[in-house]
């Protein structure tokens, strides 16, 4: 007889072992903690009546598209320091780039300080330059252990951009560079640098208004 | 006597017999009963898969409820200046999107996995209530390779004041993305790394192989290394990843 309750209990034991470890994996389930960003969307819902809800829908849906962008736009991945000009589909043209270095300036005599980085988000292209001349602004001085110039001539460079820049606001410009060989490498002051060829084709290719996109 | 003795052997013999056969009995049930909890864990899915297909027809307020979440959560996630995941089933890619904008996009070629484990690691990212967003819960680099030479590196950190050290960029060589709840992604290339730690690797893969039974699901992706390198520096720990289609 106790055999048989032996049987009996070996085979419960067993089943309230793998409830346990159900109740466990279930609880692995549970939702998880999706950003408070979205969470609320996961709430939402389309109204009860039909036509409204399909109106809801595609109203929608017509947000979403409209932030794909209709013309082709350039792509700065900053992890891979790679530029594209691509469509939501297909990649027109590619190079390699360089992206800020994420270093930072700190100026000892004044306190002022810079961090080098390509700024991420979304901008346009604002300013088509044939030809370009750099303005060096106070931090180029200051790295290099130079006093500031007292004169704006002093401070102009014709070579350094290369032959074409394009600039997307707040004085970031994709550029051209005497560096090539660095190319592929974090090392700017936060503009973007792309090799002759590329460049000139980017240049050709791209219109002022053209998005931008940094990641 | 004799016989009394050789009744007795076979009578416990027979005894023997029973015992190993109730002892089965005892394990078949256990195993059955092992089954069939297990199996329940996975009925809510199913029951909400036929419910969906029974409401198929006329507008389908269950699709239509769910694409509407997940383009609201879309749309809040574009606000944001980082970048958020798409797992593309429309379309087998796998995406990055910026504001709405595809910024980096790979073909979903699975390797090593047939599809019914894609379709697995799928059910398990909706799970029962039919999520259709997780954040990166973790990332973890199993071996890499230097994209650019110490060698050139030094000469360049010098020439521009800057740590070599920062400099580099590590080209994976396998990583794994994973999403909680025994969701990981495996991504794999062509070239041929150092491991990042071998005991790490070991306790890594060894905790995982612990938890198979339990329901992980790892689907391996083969990337090319330029492209890898992209989605390991930009999936950080937090980024939110969609799924398409939601149901």
């Amino acid at each position: 007889m106790r055999r048989w309750i032996l049987y009996v209990i070996i085979p419960l034991v067993v089943l309230i072992g793998a409830m346990v470890i159900t109740v466990l994996i279930k609880g692995r389930n549970a939702l998880p903690d999706v950003s408070a960003v979205i969470a609320d969307s996961l709430l939402t819902n389309l109204p009860a009546d039909v036509k409204r809800a399909e109106k809801e829908f595609e109203k929608a849906q017509n947000a979403l598209l409209k932030l794909e962008p209709a013309v082709p736009y350039i792509v700065i991945n900053t992890h891979s320091n790679k530029l594209c000009l691509r469509t939501e589909d297909s990649i027109l043209v590619e190079g390699t780039c360089s992206t800020g270095s994420g270093e930072e300036l700190i100026d000892s005599a004044t306190g002022r300080h810079w961090i080098f980085n390509t700024p991420r988000g979304v901008f346009k292209v604002n300013s088509k330059v044939k030809e370009p001349w750099w303005r060096k602004p106070d931090w180029a001085f200051i790295e290099e252990d130079e006093d500031i110039p007292k004169t704006e001539a002093e401070r102009l460079d014709p070579e350094m951009l290369g032959e074409y820049a394009l600039g997307f606001g707040k004085g970031y410009f994709i550029h051209g560079t005497i560096y090539e060989r660095l190319l592929g490498i974090s090392v700017t002051h936060g503009c973007v640098r792309l090799g002759s060829e590329d460049l000139k084709v980017i240049y050709d290719k791209v219109k002022i208004g053209t998005p931008v996109y940094i990641f | 006597m004799i016989k009394s003795r050789s009744a007795r052997q076979s009578i416990s013999s027979d005894l023997l017999i029973i015992r190993v056969s109730l002892w089965r009995l005892a394990i078949l049930n256990s195993a059955l009963a092992v089954c069939v909890t297990i199996l329940s864990c996975g009925q809510g899915q199913s029951e909400r898969t036929e419910q969906a297909d029974k409401n198929h027809g006329e507008w389908n307020r269950f699709h239509a409820e769910n694409e509407y979440k997940l383009i609201q959560a879309e749309l809040k996630l574009t606000k944001a200046d980082q970048p958020y995941m798409v797992l593309d089933l429309r379309e087998n890619k796998l995406k990055l999107k910026l504001k709405g904008a595809v910024v980096w996009s790979y073909p979903m070629d699975f390797a090593s996995t047939d599809s019914d484990e894609v379709k697995e690691f799928m059910k398990r990212f909706r799970g029962n209530e039919g999520i259709f967003a997780r954040p990166v819960a973790d990332k973890y680099l199993f071996a890499a390779e230097d994209r650019t030479p110490d060698s050139v590196l030094a000469i360049v950190g010098e020439a521009i004041r800057v740590d070599p050290e920062l400099l580099q960029r590590d080209l994976p060589e396998r990583f794994q993305l994973l999403w909680g709840n025994g969701l990981i992604l495996e991504i794999r290339t062509d070239i041929s790394g150092k491991p990042i730690s071998k005991l790490q690797n070991a306790i890594v893969q060894i905790k995982q192989a612990l938890s198979m039974p339990f329901g992980e699901t790892i689907i391996v992706l083969k990337i090319e290394s330029s492209e890898a390198l992209t989605l390991y520096r930009a999936a950080n720990r937090g980024m939110v990843t969609l799924i398409y289609p939601p149901m």
